[in-house]
């Protein structure tokens, strides 16, 4: 009979057996572990642009909501708009916010006091742009820089534009109802233009590093916003 | 040692690495989560005290003396909102998920049910006059009753929106000429020979502000004390126009500055870089305000509380409100009412309101200080409406404007004339408007069939026309005497014996050779004594408007021969007896000439042999020849705010052109209207309406207007600014003054459950 010995060796093939397994198992742990970090690491960045976004169109659209006229800008011609190009760098808009001062008897100048507030764009380290947004009053006088805050980064480009029809030429036209469409034009509120209604066409983009493949583009966005203000003066 | 399960441990580790990141992460995002759904509410609070806003604007669209706090004529004080105001009632309904609180005083609240989030918002919503002050370099603009603050507080779950903007009140009085789609300024010409003028006010064109003549004799008019011209739209210029503004800067609106290219485009204004500030010519561009007026809301004028409307339909009993015979020859199946109310001026101290069911004919002098007429058909203006006949006329160099302004209670009372419709201009029957013109020509017509050929122009002046300075008693004529009128002479010394007396005041004066003159003036060509024509007029051969019949004038047929033979004895019975004829006693027999001519006009079968067809070249010419004399040119004048709200649908030029017609009949033959051409070609008439003009082009206009009823060859027309449709008050100002309501400055913030609470 033969006797079974307890402390059995392992077996070269039990070993390579078992390296196999671990070098397979720990190759796949490896693989999942970084794709997972990658993801984490993208969805970060995700957030991060949706963050950046959402502080952008909160504020800005805040801000034009709130703003009496578009300084810059000035209207475009909204045949020329598909040539518009996207800025990276630079000054992009600045509204003009007015407030009333009832107290004071009109034309004194005191009657309207006047706020610009300016979004400009600088250029980040990784090719990225930061946008900032600087409010300056009229009162703080021509040298003063006004407050400057940051606003968001991970900006690729951004356009900002109004747009104005082109005057009609009527005079060899005939009014009568039949004929009203061609020298009438619609209100600015049903087709798109007018400088008080603003477009933004904006492109978000990650950070990543240079050796990610992955398209880089995380939110692209095209929208307007209406300026609820007018442009006023102290005559009426 | 037992060795085993190394690899399980090892991946329970790492399971747990990965586990803490994904927890962190999840934890992240929910935290994102939330972040998004508190701005997602704060984002439905904001949208909810829009809404509310929205509805309390549609409230003062509808409205025009909305508020929720105070009045719109008292100012609050700065920070205080004064007591609620009451209403009974709100315009705008619940619908789908908005719902309207029917609370009838203090603040508008409602709600909105956003059924798929399942959340309701709430809103309330207050408005107040704010206490403004006003400023002395505006003469078209009440800046204390102009600005408007609304504050509107939504609330989502936890989230509160409060919103915060002025409103600036726009009044139809602020402009001189408004226009809801394109204002066309050639369409209120022409001027000829020399440039005519359009002072003080505002002009307006929601889509455009076209500077264009009437054709190539139109020399345009000049722009004076503008405050503002502007358009959202564009503002062009075909012809160049001259402008002097409220601050004196002049200019020259013209296609190198107009909105052509907005780089030159030129707003006379102060500019700070690129950006002009306190503009008058602004367009769209530049930061024109949209100034569009609402529709007009019939049912705040018939529901109107004080004054209450008088309703005018059809069986109404009301002075001076009959159904007319007069026809519009665009639509001759409408009934048309009129509503005469006579010539005398008067200024009764009351505010009316008129309100019509039916189209309104309407002319003569109102007796109230204040009246509004709410028209829900067409209104036609069918002869001076709301001028006192006394006023002399007198207009300055080439006809531009009166040396002196009328004014109220002296000259005119406060009237606006509001319709859904159009409203017309009707000069078809020249009795309804030349009639203060006549008189001084009959005077003086009788006068020449009283005298020699060769009476001095000097005497007549003194007798007939001497100059007409203002309005009131200065105006005094002479008498017409024996010493210097050969047929009171002769009259006068014809044998004075008991016998003959009666047989010579009675019908035998009419007899008298001496008055063959006046029976050749008044008849219809065949002399009525049987006797010898010489010295007769020749009869009318049909129209006598045009030029070529100008030799037979000056002639003034009246159909009965009762009314012909009472002023032959009026005038030759006075003149047989003492000698002379005073002004009064003329002034009897014209009006007996006119009030028989009147009637004659309004008969079944007009002939165009009658005095008042073939009396408007005379009027002109002796006008003309005797300037701020008791001659007055041809006019048509009319002292009210108009504001109608037919779209255009004329035939309409909008280049240099005078193919430009207006909402206006008359002038021509037409059975409708029972007219014949008045007034020559060659001639002139003034067509002076001093107020606001206001086409609002906010309802469809029903017939297409060719022109094809209208002679507007003779017409000048005039367009004079009334400063009484400005302040908000005042015994002259029209009750029920409508209004639009502009949103220029806006503020949003966060806000907390007090602030809700306190909006009540």
């Amino acid at each position: 009979m033969k006797k079974l010995n307890s402390k059995q060796a392992i077996t070269l093939v039990e070993i390579m057996i078992g390296a196999a397994i671990f070098l397979m198992l720990t190759g796949a742990v490896y693989k999942l572990f970084f794709a997972e970090v990658k993801n984490i690491r993208i969805a970060l960045e995700h957030i991060g642009i949706n963050e950046s976004a959402r502080q952008f169109f909160a504020l800005f659209g805040n801000d034009v909501r709130n703003a009496n006229w578009v300084d810059y800008p000035v209207p475009t011609n909204k045949e020329t708009v598909p040539s518009l190009l996207p800025l990276k760098e630079g000054t992009v808009c600045v509204l003009r916010r007015q407030e009333m001062d009832f107290l004071v008897k009109p034309p004194a100048q005191g009657f309207l006091k006047e706020e610009t507030i300016e979004y400009f764009l600088k250029k980040a380290s990784d090719g990225t742009s930061d946008l900032f947004r600087r409010t300056k009053k009229a009162t703080d006088g021509p040298s003063s820089e006004g407050a400057v805050k940051k606003i968001c980064d991970g900006i690729d480009q951004l356009l900002i534009f109004t747009t104005n029809r082109k005057p009609i030429n009527i005079k060899s036209f005939s009014a009568a109802l039949p004929f009203k469409s061609l020298i009438t034009h619609e209100p600015y509120a049903l087709n798109g233009n007018g400088p008080y209604l603003l477009h933004v066409y904006a492109t978000f983009v990650r950070t990543g590093n240079e050796t990610d493949t992955d398209k880089k583009i995380a939110h692209q966005m095209k929208t307007c916003f209406n300026i609820r203000g007018k442009l006023n003066g102290v005559i009426p | 040692m037992n060795k085993r399960g190394q690899a399980i441990l090892i991946v329970l580790m790492v399971c747990l690495i990965l586990g803490i990141l994904a927890g962190a992460v999840l934890n992240f995002q929910r935290g994102q989560i939330n972040l998004l759904s508190k701005s997602a509410s704060d984002y439905l609070a904001l949208n909810v005290a829009e809404a509310g806003l929205h509805c309390v604007l549609s409230e003062m669209k509808a409205d025009y003396q909305f508020v929720t706090h105070g009045n719109p004529y008292i100012p609050a004080k700065p920070d205080e909102w004064p007591s609620p105001a009451t209403r009974k009632y709100t315009h705008v309904k619940s619908t789908g998920g908005l719902r309207i609180n029917d609370i009838q005083a203090g603040a508008y609240t409602g709600s909105i049910k956003f059924s798929k989030m399942k959340v309701e918002g709430k809103f309330r919503t207050r408005v107040k006059l704010i206490n403004s002050k006003n400023n002395p370099d505006t003469k078209t603009v009440d800046e204390a009753h102009r600005y408007f603050l609304v504050e509107s507080v939504g609330k989502v779950e936890n989230s509160h929106r409060k919103i915060s903007v002025v409103l600036e009140k726009i009044t139809p009085g602020n402009f001189v000429l408004y226009d809801g789609e394109i204002l066309d300024l050639g369409g209120y010409g022409p001027y000829r020979v020399t440039s005519g003028e359009i002072k003080t006010g505002r002009l307006y064109g929601h889509e455009l502000v076209n500077f264009t003549k009437r054709g190539t004799f139109d020399r345009g008019a000049e722009l004076l004390e503008m405050e503002k011209i502007s358009s959202p739209g564009f503002i062009k210029a075909e012809s160049p126009v001259s402008v002097e503004f409220i601050n004196k800067k002049k200019g020259v609106i013209k296609k190198s500055n107009d909105s052509t290219d907005p780089e030159q485009f030129e707003s006379y204004g102060d500019k700070k870089g690129k950006t002009h500030l306190n503009g008058f010519v602004l367009d769209g561009y530049h930061g024109a305000k949209p100034q569009k007026l609402p529709m007009l809301n019939p049912a705040y004028y018939k529901n109107a509380a004080k004054p209450s409307p008088k309703i005018l339909k059809a069986g109404t009993g009301f002075k001076g409100f009959k159904e007319s015979e007069w026809r519009n020859p665009y639509k001759p199946n409408e009934t048309v009412y009129d509503l005469f109310f006579g010539w005398e001026y008067e200024n009764k101290d009351d505010k009316v309101l008129l309100y019509s069911e039916v189209p309104l004919r309407i002319w003569g002098c109102p007796p109230w200080k204040a009246l509004t007429i709410f028209c829900e058909k067409d209104v036609y203006i069918a002869g001076d409406f709301n001028a006192n006949p006394n006023n002399p006329q007198n207009y300055n160099f080439a006809y531009k404007d009166y040396s002196k302004p009328p004014r109220n209670g002296t000259d005119k009372n406060g009237v606006a004339v509001l319709s859904l419709g159009r409203i017309w201009f009707d000069y078809s029957n020249p009795m309804n408007f030349l009639r203060n013109e006549m008189e001084t020509v009959i005077d003086y017509e009788i006068a020449k069939a009283f005298a020699d050929d060769d009476l001095s122009e000097i005497i007549l002046k003194d007798v007939v026309y001497p100059p007409r300075l203002s309005t009131g008693s200065s105006y005094k004529r002479l008498p017409m005497t024996m010493l210097n009128f050969i047929s009171v002479n002769n009259l006068f010394n014809l044998p004075k014996q008991t016998p003959e007396i009666i047989a010579i005041t009675t019908p035998t004066i009419t007899m008298q050779p001496s008055m063959k003159k006046l029976r050749d003036y008044l008849g219809n060509g065949e002399d009525e004594t049987a006797q010898s024509n010489e010295g007769s007029f020749p009869a009318p051969q049909g129209n006598r408007a045009d030029e070529s019949s100008e030799q037979n004038a000056p002639h003034f047929y009246i159909k009965s021969a009762l009314v012909r033979t009472g002023v032959y004895e009026l005038l030759g019975g006075s003149a047989y007896t003492t000698g002379t004829i005073l002004p009064s006693i003329r002034d009897r027999a014209i009006n007996m000439i006119l009030n028989c001519a009147e009637k004659d006009i309004a008969s079944d079968k007009p002939d165009s042999k009658l005095g008042p067809w073939n009396i408007g070249t005379r009027i002109f010419k002796l006008a003309l020849k005797n300037p701020h004399t008791g001659f007055r040119m041809p006019e048509m004048t009319v002292n009210a705010m108009l504001i109608d709200s037919a779209e255009l649908n004329n035939r309409w030029n909008f280049g240099n052109s005078t193919t430009k017609m207006n909402n206006e009949l008359g002038n021509v033959q037409n059975e409708f209207m029972k007219s014949f051409p008045w007034i020559s070609n060659d001639s002139r008439f003034i067509l002076r309406h001093h107020g606001s003009m206001i086409h609002l082009r906010n309802r469809p206009a029903d017939v297409f207007v060719s022109g094809a009823h209208m002679n507007d060859q003779p017409v000048l027309r005039r367009n004079v600014y009334d400063t009484t449709h400005v302040a908000g008050g005042g015994d002259y100002h029209p009750p029920y003054p409508m209004a639009g309501f502009t949103i220029i400055n806006w503020k949003d913030e966060i806000c907390f459950e007090s602030d809700f609470d306190a909006v009540k």
